[in-house]
């Protein structure tokens, strides 16, 4: 391997980056437990709303990203206003780039994967710092600052350099957290337990969150959940019954019902997904008559196709909007040609109405999917052909594909019944990536289904979280039977 | 069966070192991820990222937990405080 690589500038940075030691020994169940919880509870601690904004900020921000927002944990106006989005990327990236062979790099050899994580992480607080500028100096802040009116000319250089400065660290401790879990002291991945944590928690707060909310434009006041607010607002009054139960189902400054509705019909048909599979009768080449099934799932890839498709939607929106709004002001035209917004009055959503980034984000509403038939598709086509080519790839990569669970075939002495040993791979390879990609086909087309419908990314957040969720479970499931009831916790249940 | 072609020869040795290249090839090819170099990592479903140990700084997990919450209050407090001094001053 000669030449320049980029893991060798990685290796400047490594003796300053934190880094989580492994567990000395096994951690146990309940141990695993209470660091899965406490790290859960740090970070939904970590919404809370900046220091330097107004009070009612996460009103009044005029927010173009409010449709990605339920997918990576990114919570407006507050520390988590990156969300997961830049570990996530920068997890993919390198990921994919290893196992596209794009990347040289020879993960077999310790120092190699060692370069290779603190690459991850690099690029993760690389990102982060971006994204923050790029919020900052983007005018998305403009307005809300806090002590300070629309209208005054001066820039708040402090109170933005202290937003810029909680966002990153706060992108930097979620980073450290996830890798707490990934590092064998709580079940699963880090990433996908905080999906899982956002979106159960945003769905029960979407249904009754009891926050009373004034309304950005108007001089109402409104429960924040939406069923809270069709109780509310139920009076015992026949005329105007309508019009409320009309309002709670079509609200678009807060969640409202039909929102809620898609999540719940989401959730039934990914529990109905998931146990979709085929079931490979095994047999032992030792012992004569141990038999036994291997299943291979629809969803082989997880939740993961999915994340990946809006992942690579929400940075083009990100990077467009922050490039648009710095070429505004010297080449006005190429601006226009990345995008443009327009204030809904209403929501205080920026919404794009041309531009290529327009083609990019969902429609608010049937109606306006239906209205906007190219965008639509092109919108619709966009995360099928993502998703499912990531499916394909990751079943090939990430150490599931036909040639690895051969090769653990062959450790372990077992084999298909009625196969030869030399035809499992051709046996797996002609069934796995062919459910890969058909399940995240399926996927992708219910999160684009819920998306035309109005669900605002709700649907999207809603499949990752549950389908991670049940990930993480599988995981605990199997620790827990193999502690064999040496819990303190179990045995207090 | 009479082949004309005596066993063994130029042909076979070229076959055989054809097979033997190819195994060597399946064998000494880099591992495309670190789950299937046998180091744990992301598995299909699972998107991980860091799982090995490097020789930089190296904290104790409750360490970085403390860290968070303090980073927390350190916020929660500076609001406090933005409040505070806001009712004497404006009010």
């Amino acid at each position: 391997m000669s030449g320049f690589r980029l893991l060798d500038l990685v290796k400047l940075f490594l003796p300053v980056l934190p880094e989580i030691e492994l567990p000395l020994e096994k951690v146990s169940l309940d141990e695993k437990i209470i660091y899965t919880v406490i790290g859960g509870l740090v970070f939904l601690f970590s919404q809370l709303p900046l220091y330097g904004l107004a009070g009612d900020a996460n009103l009044r921000i005029k927010d173009p990203f409010f449709f990605q927002r339920s997918i990576f944990a990114m919570e407006k106006g507050t520390l988590l206003e990156l969300g997961l989005l830049p570990i996530i990327t920068s997890a993919f990236l390198w990921q994919l780039a290893a196992g596209t062979r794009r990347l040289k790099v020879n993960l077999a050899l310790r120092s190699e994967r060692e370069l290779f994580q603190a690459g991850q992480k690099l690029t993760g607080l690389v990102l982060s710092i971006i994204y923050a500028l790029g919020f900052v100096s983007s005018g998305y802040y403009s307005g809300v600052i806090r002590d300070q009116s629309e209208f005054d000319n001066v820039i708040p250089y402090g109170s933005l350099f202290m937003i810029f400065v909680q966002i990153v660290s706060t992108s930097f401790i979620i980073s450290l957290l996830a890798e707490i879990f990934d590092k064998g002291y709580g079940f699963g991945s880090g990433l996908l337990c905080f999906l899982a944590l956002q979106a159960a928690t945003n769905f029960v707060k979407d249904f009754i969150g009891l926050e009373v909310i004034q309304l950005p434009n108007s001089n109402k006041l409104d429960s924040f959940g939406s069923f809270v607010s069709l109780v509310r607002s139920v009076k015992f009054d026949l005329s105007k019954l309508h019009s409320s139960v009309w309002n709670s189902f079509t609200r678009a400054q807060l969640p409202n019902l039909t929102q809620f509705y898609i999540s719940l019909i989401t959730i039934l048909i990914v529990i109905g997904l998931q146990n979709f599979r085929i079931e490979i009768p095994i047999r032992s080449t030792k012992v004569r008559g141990m038999n036994n099934i291997f299943p291979i799932r629809l969803l082989y890839t997880g939740a993961l196709p999915i994340v990946f498709a809006y992942t690579v939607i929400a940075n083009i929106q990100l990077l467009g909007f922050f490039s648009s709004s710095i070429l505004k002001n010297y080449y006005p035209q190429v601006s226009k040609l990345v995008g443009q917004w327009e204030v809904n009055a209403n929501t205080f959503n920026l919404v794009a109405t041309s531009g290529v980034l327009y083609y990019l984000s969902p429609p608010t509403s049937l109606f306006g999917a239906l209205l906007s038939p190219i965008k639509t598709i092109i919108y619709s086509s966009f995360v099928l052909i993502l998703s499912a080519w990531f499916a394909n790839k990751w079943s090939m990569i990430s150490g599931s594909s036909p040639s690895d669970i051969s090769k653990q075939f062959k450790e372990q002495a077992i084999s298909i019944t009625g196969k030869r040993d030399v035809s499992i791979v051709k046996e797996f390879s002609r069934i796995i990536p062919v459910a890969a990609v058909s399940g995240a086909f399926s996927l992708a087309v219910l999160a684009v289904a819920g998306d035309l419908l109005g669900g605002l990314g709700k649907g999207v957040s809603t499949i990752v979280g549950l389908i991670s969720a049940f990930t993480i479970l599988e995981e605990f499931m199997i620790e827990f039977q193999q502690s064999g009831g040496s819990s303190q916790f179990a045995n207090a249940f | 069966m009479s082949s004309s072609a005596a066993p063994g020869g130029l042909r076979s040795v070229a076959k055989r070192k054809n097979a033997a290249d190819k195994k060597a090839s399946a064998n000494n090819s880099a591992p495309l991820s670190t789950r299937s170099a046998g180091a744990g990592g992301s598995s299909a479903t699972m998107l991980k990222l860091f799982t090995d140990e490097t020789q930089g700084l190296n904290l104790d997990p409750l360490v970085v937990l403390f860290l968070a919450v303090g980073f927390i209050f350190s916020v929660i407090i500076l609001h406090v405080f933005a409040k505070v001094t806001g009712r004497f001053t404006s009010s």
